[in-house]
């Protein structure tokens, strides 16, 4: 890895590297169809990395399957190839997985208090949408599947829930980090 | 966006429909989706200001994916759900959250030189000047989005600018970016098999047969290396006033430096404007170049004040100036003095 910054090699060495196995072989099994694997892996690395630069992570490995995930759903639909069969499911056990990431988990949980609090503050329906999207990572046709609504609707809350969290931020003054 | 007047209010139908916008693409864009997004983004600056905002407060939420992943197999969909009138208002603002900043800058210079294979450059300078002084004066071009490509003598870009995309590739010679921002549209420098990717504002980059050269001077940047295999996470972040040198073959490793401000200057100073003079008395010329240098020229011989100059060179290159001086002028004699270069008769 190319980096500057000994802390981040280690966090990256350590905390991020052992999941690619994993990673590509149920990116394989999920998306047989798609086989730019190597993008989608680097660009999930990219925005993991760029997370982190401005702020703390959960789980890393849940980012880094939830990321690839989406991408590859997106890639999917760009190229219009059917989506197979149960290629979205994100099962909880592939982003939890053994220990890794727990105690980054356990120890910054009050970093994302903002966070969590603007999904808090939610109406109920948009609430559960966002959490099953985000700190579960299931997909849009999965909120769906286990909320009994239409696809649509889970887009429609969806939106309000991006709106209510944004107006949550702005009052909160939390925005856009930068490094400089 | 800090404060929530400075935008529309947030009901209206362009926050309405940014945050459809950010969903559907979340889920993934068709090929006429993503034009028509082009489209709406293109229609309205407000548009993409707002989008931006959006997409960020949809992405930031992915840091606690997984959050709670751990606890049981079943995703809950009531995990947050307020208990016993435990509601928003109990929430505390929380002093480590600092107040949204905006990223100071709305450009980005971007600073690229292929540097000449085996010669090496001194610090500062682009190309020995001391040859001639008649130098071709950087060539400035503003592009579609407003950015401004900076090109060196010898050098050459190609712009492919795409509705996701602005892409330019360094063909060779040197070049500085100041690069208008968006977030939604990347501002991606390819020289060979490296990518440098505008994040925050401004950085310099340069090239050699070997090597490419990074310095960010205000804001950041991502450096990937497309080498042969690909290896994962050749991802390097560089921030203000720090240099890389990254190698074209995979085998090694990036050094990264950092640059006091004034070797940033001087790194940057190929860029600086060239002065151009036609039979001007040398006491002109001295007084112009004072005032671009901290290194004084001082015309320790009345008689040479009057002496005529014609020619161009940089205009923080004193160095480079006085050999041409002394090269044009034999009978000229300078001497340094610490921050001083006196010039007499010899």
């Amino acid at each position: 890895m190319l980096s500057k910054d000994p802390e981040q090699a280690r966090w990256f060495a350590e905390e991020v590297l052992p999941h690619e196995p994993k990673l590509r072989a149920w990116l394989r099994g999920r998306f047989p169809a798609l086989n730019e694997a190597d993008d989608l892996v680097q660009e999930a690395y990219a925005r993991l990395i760029a997370a982190r630069a401005t702020g703390p992570v959960a789980c890393a490995r849940a980012f880094l399957f939830v990321t690839t995930r989406n991408l590859a759903l997106n890639r999917l639909r760009h190229q219009r190839i059917e989506r197979p069969e149960g290629a979205a499911e994100m099962d909880v056990v592939a982003i939890a997985d053994e220990a890794a990431g727990v105690p980054e988990t356990v120890v910054q949980a009050e970093d994302f208090k903002v966070l969590v609090s603007a999904i808090q503050s939610l109406p109920e329906r948009c609430r559960q949408v966002i959490t099953l999207r985000k700190i579960y990572g299931l997909s849009q046709r999965e909120v769906a599947a286990r909320l009994g609504i239409s696809e649509n609707t889970v887009e429609v809350q969806g939106a309000i829930g991006v709106r209510r969290c944004i107006e949550f931020f702005r009052r909160r003054g939390y925005g856009p980090k930068s490094r400089l | 966006m800090t404060s929530p007047a400075a935008d529309s209010p947030l009901s209206d139908s362009i926050h309405r429909e940014a945050s459809h916008w950010v969903m559907r693409r979340d889920r993934g864009l068709s090929p006429i989706e993503q034009d028509e997004l082009s489209q709406w983004l293109a229609a309205d600056p407000r548009h993409r200001r707002i989008f931006a905002e959006h997409n960020w407060g949809w992405e930031e939420l992915d840091r606690i994916t997984g959050l709670q992943a751990s606890l049981g197999a079943m995703p809950d969909p009531d995990l947050f759900a307020s208990r016993r009138g435990a509601r928003s208002s109990t929430l505390r603002r929380l002093r480590w959250w600092a107040p949204l900043t905006l990223a100071a800058a709305a450009v980005l210079v971007v600073f690229i030189q292929l540097r000449r294979p085996g010669g090496g450059v001194p610090e500062g300078m682009a190309a020995p000047a001391s040859t001639s002084g008649y130098v071709t004066s950087a060539e400035r071009r503003v592009l579609e989005d407003g950015s401004v490509v900076e090109l060196n003598a010898d050098s050459e870009i190609e712009v492919r600018y795409t509705a996701a995309e602005r892409q330019v590739r360094l063909v060779r010679g040197e070049a500085k970016f100041s690069v208008t921002r968006s977030p939604t549209r990347p501002f991606i420098v390819t020289v060979g098999n490296i990518t440098v990717r505008a994040i925050g504002t401004v950085f310099v980059m340069a090239l050699d047969s070997m090597t490419v050269e990074i310095v960010v001077t205000e804001g950041r940047v991502a450096v990937e290396s497309t080498a042969v295999v690909r290896p994962s996470a050749e991802v390097l972040h560089l921030t203000a006033g720090e240099r890389a040198i990254v190698p074209r073959a995979p085998a090694t490793s990036a050094q990264v430096s950092t640059l006091t401000p004034t070797h940033l200057a001087a790194r940057l100073a190929a860029f600086d404007s060239r002065l151009a003079f036609q039979d001007t008395p040398l006491a002109d010329v001295v007084s112009v170049l004072n005032r671009h240098n901290e290194v004084k020229l001082v015309i320790g011989e009345p008689t040479l004040a009057s002496l005529r100059i014609s020619g161009s060179f940089r205009s923080t290159d004193v160095d480079a100036f006085v050999r041409l001086l002394s090269a044009s002028f034999p009978e000229i004699k300078a001497d340094r003095q610490g921050t001083q270069v006196i010039l007499r008769r010899k």
